[in-house]
């Protein structure tokens, strides 16, 4: 239980990036890998302002806010000067290694007696991040439902009718990017403190921790043959929990921790390739 | 009133710039009823663009009811322009159901806030529009765009035309891609929006017999240019042999 339990921790902490990797992936049609400088921006400016004795709750707009920046700087280069979105992320995400180090001012901060959202009780922080990631599932279906987030849909699918409908695509492409990139400092924020550390190396790879997530819950809605947003989130919720579990128990099963990025990929592998065939989504 | 003056648009092939539209000047009025006809290449698809907005125009000047909408991006004319594409799949969104589509296109030319818009007003007002289309699909407005026919979903985008006010309607090949009796079906529905709307209609057809049965104008197209313009009353007495010889 001391490998399960901190697992599902995590998974709730990695929802919302895993949410911000299925805006941009699948709401927008945008493989965006800003992510990975993202989420440690998140960290960084936690820990930054935390061991400055900040409260946690006063930090977290700001972590907001500079993650939103990041999506805004990637959104910007992608929709201003046309240039492939893999290629604006990469940009922000190399630009963003040297800022969070800029910020930090050393490679690492630990957070020991410093104020924390999580504490020395499992139960509560599983319920905290539980609810922390049921509360932004829920403001993101309400999001997805009104007409602003009608429109972002819409831009992912049919930009052509979009123009036609008035709706500017790239002032929503920048929104979207922004929103996912918040939501992906969010984790950091999370984890930051779960962990009791930010380090400059923690977002390293994590993309692909928000894309196992998001595509391993593709598995479930393909299985539950429910297409609706509310089932997506959801899915992407239960996907990011499961992507940990997984992860928990290849190391249970003594799979050495150096293997765990090869077993991701070959997880996200198997998800997206072979899950596709067993489970045929509804048509 | 929609007054095109002088606009033109060349492209270009490598060095070699192709006229797509020489200067051409056109004026509708409301209610009017344009069709277009004219061969492949013949600068109709470019005029309705540069209209839209889709391209921009090298020069001259475009005006609906006097306001210069030349220099507005596709997304700022929307307020004035309503489309329907050739391929109906490009005029509603796939991954979207029928009820948000046609919130989408209440909403043309307003902003698009933070406001859950479907409400059961809006529902309910839906649902007696696409009532009038006869093909069942007030009962299924939760149902993905993307699982409609072809024919389907190019009659939902001409009603969601008319769910915001506009100026001029740019219908581009509408029933090329349908079966006859869909076709109809969108005539049918264009004329009952001429009917009842303060507005002009812009549509390029292939049709000859569309050229015949509807519209109360008819413009022919060659080589970049207007070559033919004929009122209704000279529309009248066209048969179906003088319109071919039109392409000899």
């Amino acid at each position: 239980m001391e490998v399960i339990i901190p697992a599902i921790i995590q998974g709730f902490c990695y929802a919302a990036m895993a949410f911000g990797i299925y805006l941009t992936l699948r709401i927008f049609n945008i493989p965006d890998i800003t992510t990975d400088g993202s989420y440690t921006l998140g960290g960084v400016v936690a820990a930054v302002l935390i061991s400055n004795h900040w409260h946690p709750s006063y930090a977290m707009p700001i972590v907001l806010v500079a993650g939103a920046l990041a999506g805004v700087a990637t959104g910007l280069i992608h929709t201003q000067l046309k240039l492939h979105p893999l290629l604006a992320g990469i940009l922000v995400m190399t630009s963003l290694y040297s800022i969070n180090l800029f910020i930090m001012g050393r490679p690492n901060i630990p957070l020991i007696n410093e104020a924390n959202i999580f504490n020395d009780n499992t139960s509560f922080n599983m319920l905290l991040a539980a609810m922390f990631s049921i509360v932004l599932l829920l403001l993101l279906f309400w999001l997805m439902k009104t007409d602003f987030g009608i429109a972002m849909r819409a831009t992912g699918s049919n930009e052509l009718m979009v123009k036609a409908m008035g709706i500017n695509t790239n002032f929503m492409k920048v929104a979207g990017l922004a929103i996912a990139n918040a939501l992906t400092a969010l984790s950091g924020y999370m984890m930051v403190q779960y962990q009791g550390f930010a380090d400059i190396n923690m977002g390293i790879g994590i993309v692909i921790a928000g894309l196992a997530a998001v595509i391993l819950g593709e598995s479930f809605t393909a299985f539950f043959k429910s297409s609706s947003i509310l089932s997506a989130l959801i899915s992407v919720l239960l996907g990011s929990v499961l992507f940990r579990l997984l992860l928990a128990f290849a190391l249970l099963a003594g799979v050495p921790p150096q293997m765990l990025k090869l077993l991701t990929a070959i997880l996200v592998l198997l998800a997206a390739g072979v899950f596709k065939f067993i489970f045929r989504p509804a048509q | 009133m929609i007054e095109i003056f002088h606009i033109s648009k060349k492209f270009f092939d490598g060095e070699k710039p192709v006229i797509a539209l020489h200067p051409t000047s056109l004026r509708i009025k409301e209610k009017e009823f344009v069709i277009i006809v004219g061969a492949n290449g013949s600068g109709k698809s470019t005029l309705l663009n540069v209209i839209a907005g889709t391209i921009l125009c090298d020069e001259g000047k475009i005006a609906v009811d006097s306001n210069d909408i030349t220099a507005l991006k596709e997304h700022e004319r929307s307020r004035f322009i309503a489309r329907v594409f050739q391929n109906p799949q490009s005029g509603t969104a796939s991954d979207l159901t029928i009820i948000e589509n046609f919130r989408l296109a209440a909403l043309r030319s307003h902003s698009k806030i933070l406001r859950i818009g479907i409400d059961k007003k809006f529902v309910d007002s839906i649902r007696e529009r696409v009532s009038w289309l006869g093909l069942g699909l007030e009962d299924q407005l939760n149902r993905k765009m993307g699982a409609l026919s072809g024919g389907q979903r190019q009659a939902l985008t001409v009603v969601m035309s008319t769910m915001d006010d506009f100026k001029l309607l740019l219908m581009d090949e509408p029933t090329a891609a349908l079966d006859p009796k869909s076709a109809e079906l969108i005539m049918k529905l264009t004329s009952r929006i001429l009917n009842q709307m303060p507005v002009a209609i812009l549509m390029v057809t292939h049709q000859t017999k569309q050229v015949l049965d509807y519209g109360n104008r008819i413009i022919q197209m060659a080589s970049g240019q207007i070559i033919r313009d004929l009122d209704s009353t000279s529309k009248e007495k066209l048969t179906l042999n003088e319109i071919i010889h039109w392409f000899d």
